[in-house]
């Protein structure tokens, strides 16, 4: 089954820092979007040269606007060419297809009244911002924990100091400021739900103090705000059809798949969802899904291409 | 083919979960001695809350009625730390509506511990009255509200505290079974 | 265009009858002549038009009869819809899936105007046009959930989703196949299946959980589940099996073809985009076995799934007292050819 596509046009590209960009986007038929939840990202199709490249992005226009979406979009250094692409070429006029929003993110307090605490590194930030766009005087006590390298290059810092007053607490790394999870953590107060999203060593470190002062596993929500794409470069062999392809370090195996016209379902990208589980019929994958059980991950009978690769100097034979 | 009511609770013994920073224990006069005996086991900082009508002769007792239970909790929550483990003891009754009241203020459930204390007996409420009949002890009961004979049903609600009943011979007033005493 | 029947009833004189077009269009369940467990969900993204899988919310001729026999049951027991306080925002979300659905799937009878958060609704079916602030209850002579699904066929119920599993935290339930919102409300996801007693693994529930989890804003599910009702009795409620259950036992070989009736639930499963809860409609299609039998093969299939039926089945379908009167009337049409 494919996935609902929906045709929107570049309505504004807005600069949020010297290498952040926020780009609202319009549908170009009828007036409305789909609703979505806080969390929730789009999955964008960016037309880079021969190949069309399929981005994930955090929406962070609040939910109770469906006659635009609004991205935030920093500029990767050694990404694949899609920041790149969106920060040099994308311009207002430019049309876009983009798939219904996913969430694998659902930021929510657990209960009416209970405290919301969240903890944003950098760009990390975007997946928070539909849920306090959206704020309201009855939303429930929440705070935000946002850690960042300088004031300069930061997205929304005045938005959020707007939106939140004394529930904004800012980390600038440059001014010897830090984040410390455990005592932040440590005055937290039964109920309240964390949900944290950043780089994977912020998230461990939130994880693993977490665990020590005692939390539940479900009180700690996170996403990674990439997922792992690149690598090592290996090949996949098919059994059905015989063929055999390479996965450059630049590529997802899912994308080099597309690529070579190989029909995989998929759905949200970043190994959440299951959609793209493929039969592991030969080799060892090293694994970077969340959904696999660990015994299928050791008995080595299945693969998700849209996160996983092959261990190094492997070959992966795959049931297609 | 295996039936299983996952509705009904399974129960094994409770005992202090390492890693907490606070141990919130809970009873009903039932639960009273495991609640002593689970705290004298607690290493770390704890509170014990006992509700008791004022007969029950245990003088730690501060709490009279289970309603009071769900103002204290609200008040209780916002002055624990995040990882507290909740631990309730007593009858079925008393234990899962007080175990919901945790849930619904943001306790995650694999924080909340329960164990059945006192004797086998059953809440169960009149699916067709919506009477409730406390401390019933048979597979059937009469209900005080409809008077119909009631199947004690092993579908369990823990927001009510209480197992379904509906009339065991509505389809065939000559088919009763013999009533027997619960066993689990 | 859809025609809609006069009113008829599921009580009483029950004077409810499928059309010939509707016996046509009548969701058969069994893909195979035995009885096999599955948890048998699929996408549900359309399917050949007039069939009940054509639109996400399928409205037929029994709709005014439904509709009808809704108020009936809420009038005599208002415990039949709750809604629990924090799911206002599903209930929104509800309310704004069936009126854009309606609208667009069957525009002769539903009309939505809507203009920022100044939204106009047209039932005319119904004759209702009410106009409303999105979001705001008190602009409602009901509350959102209970306005929208008491305009709508088959039971409804919400179910919030957090720490990884689903829970039954609202509902309109007046035609049940026995179970209770009064009672399950609150309960987990396999809390509330507690009583349906599971062929095989028991991994099936965990697989079926995760799967609902991760479904997604505009990729709905959906399943078929079967029982059997004696008269088309919509309200077949624990609440009122003391004046129901005695019907079982009044089935004989001359009744059997105008009293049995198969029951097939068409159940949904849709993500609420804003609350990120679960709408899981549960639309009840009636046909009593003389109907039934008109279609080619269905009375072949029916009794070979119904003699491979396993006893604990049997059981809980209710079906202990005259499952072998319907398998006995059923065998002239299980004869070679």
């Amino acid at each position: 089954m494919t996935q609902t596509r929906h045709r929107v046009r570049v309505s504004a590209v807005a600069r949020l820092g010297p290498s952040i960009r926020e780009i609202h986007l319009e549908p170009l038929e009828g007036d409305h979007l789909p609703a979505f939840s806080p969390g929730s990202h789009v999955v964008m199709e960016l037309p880079l040269g021969e190949h069309v490249l399929r981005n994930a992005y955090s929406l962070t226009s609040s939910p109770f606007e469906r006659s635009r979406y609004a991205i935030a979009v920093r500029r990767q250094p050694d990404s694949r060419g899609g920041s790149r692409w969106i920060h040099d070429e994308l311009v207002p006029g430019r049309q876009l297809r983009i798939e219904a929003p996913n969430n694998y993110f659902p930021i929510r307090a657990p209960a009416d009244g209970a405290p919301l605490l969240l903890i944003a590194g950098g760009i990390g930030i975007t997946p928070f911002m539909s849920l306090l766009r959206a704020r309201r005087p009855d939303s429930g006590p929440m705070s935000l924990h946002y850690a960042f390298r300088d004031r300069v290059d930061t997205a929304y810092l005045a938005e959020l100091k707007r939106l939140l007053g004394s529930d904004l607490h800012t980390y600038e790394s440059t001014a010897g400021e830090r984040l410390d999870p455990a005592s932040l953590l440590a005055a937290q107060h039964l109920g309240t739900q964390v949900a944290v999203c950043g780089p994977a060593a912020m998230i461990e470190a939130v994880r693993a103090k977490a665990a020590a002062l005692g939390w539940p596993e479900q009180r700690v929500l996170y996403e990674r705000f990439s997922a792992p794409a690149g690598g090592t470069p290996f090949r996949v062999r098919l059994q059905r059809s015989g063929r055999s392809i390479a996965v450059s370090s630049e590529e997802t195996l899912l994308e080099a798949l597309e690529r070579a016209q190989v029909p995989v379902r998929s759905l949200c990208r970043a190994g959440v969802c299951g959609e793209c589980r493929t039969d592991l019929l030969g080799g060892e994958a090293e694994h970077q899904d969340l959904f696999l059980s660990d015994q299928e991950k050791t008995a080595q009978c299945a693969v998700m291409p849209c996160v996983s690769r092959a261990c190094a100097g492997g070959e992966l034979l795959l049931d297609l | 083919m295996s039936r299983i009511f996952y509705s009904k609770p399974s129960y094994s013994p409770v005992s202090p979960q390492p890693h907490s920073r606070h141990h919130l224990i809970i009873a009903d006069a039932s639960g009273a001695a495991r609640a002593a005996k689970l705290q004298a086991a607690c290493a770390g900082p704890n509170t014990v809350l006992l509700i008791a009508p004022a007969d029950a002769r245990l003088p730690e007792a501060e709490l009279r009625e289970p309603r009071e239970l769900a103002d204290r909790l609200s008040a209780l929550i916002a002055q624990l730390p995040a990882g507290t483990s909740c631990y309730l003891f007593g009858r079925e009754s008393f234990i899962w509506p007080a175990a919901i009241r945790l849930q619904d203020l943001g306790t995650a459930r694999s924080q909340i511990h329960v164990e059945r204390c006192g004797p086998m007996v059953r809440d169960v409420l009149c699916i067709h009255c919506k009477t409730r009949m406390h401390d019933v002890t048979d597979t059937l009961v009469c209900c005080d509200g409809c008077d119909l004979l009631l199947w004690n049903y092993d579908h369990f609600s823990r927001r009510h505290g209480a197992y379904m009943g509906f009339q065991v011979n509505a389809e065939q007033a000559d088919d009763t079974p013999v009533a027997e005493a619960l066993s689990s | 265009m859809l025609q809609l029947n006069p009113v008829q009833t599921f009580r009483d004189d029950f004077t409810y009858r499928n059309s010939p077009s509707a016996i046509q269009r009548f969701p058969f369940p069994f893909p195979q002549d035995e009885y096999r467990y599955s948890v048998n969900i699929e996408p549900h993204n359309g399917g050949p038009a007039g069939s009940v899988y054509e639109h996400w919310f399928d409205i037929d001729e029994h709709y005014l009869s439904e509709i009808r026999e809704r108020a009936i049951v809420l009038k005599q027991d208002p415990a039949r819809c709750q809604v629990r306080p924090h799911m206002r925002l599903a209930a929104w979300d509800t309310l704004e899936m069936l009126m854009e659905h309606f609208s667009q799937d069957y525009p002769e009878h539903f009309t939505l105007i809507r203009q920022g958060n100044d939204w106009m609704w047209i039932n005319r079916p119904l004759e209702i046009e009410q106009r409303f602030r999105f979001g705001d209850d008190d602009s409602l002579p009901l509350a959102p959930f209970e306005y929208i699904t008491r305009q709508a066929q088959g039971d409804w119920a919400m179910l919030d989703q957090r720490d990884g599993d689903l829970f039954m935290d609202g509902g309109i339930i007046t035609g049940p196949a026995d179970w209770s919102l009064d009672f399950d409300l609150g309960m987990s996801f396999k809390e509330w299946h507690g009583p349906v007693p599971l062929a095989h693994e028991l991994g099936v529930f965990d697989r079926a959980l995760k799967y609902l989890c991760n479904i997604q804003v505009d990729r709905p599910a959906r399943r078929l589940n079967w029982t059997i009702s004696i008269n088309p009795l919509m309200d077949q409620s624990p609440e009122n099996y003391h004046a129901w259950g005695a019907s079982r036992a009044t089935i004989t070989p001359d009744n059997v073809a105008r009293k049995v009736h198969l029951r097939v639930e068409l159940q949904g499963l849709h993500r609420l985009p804003r609350s990120h809860a679960l709408l899981f409609p549960i639309r009840t299609y009636l046909i009593s076995l003389q109907d039934l039998v008109s279609q080619p093969g269905w009375g072949k299939r029916l009794r070979r799934v119904l003699m491979t039926l396993p006893p604990e089945l049997v059981d809980y379908k209710g079906l202990t007292r005259y499952i072998g009167t319907i398998i006995d009337w059923l065998e002239p049409w299980d004869r070679d050819d």
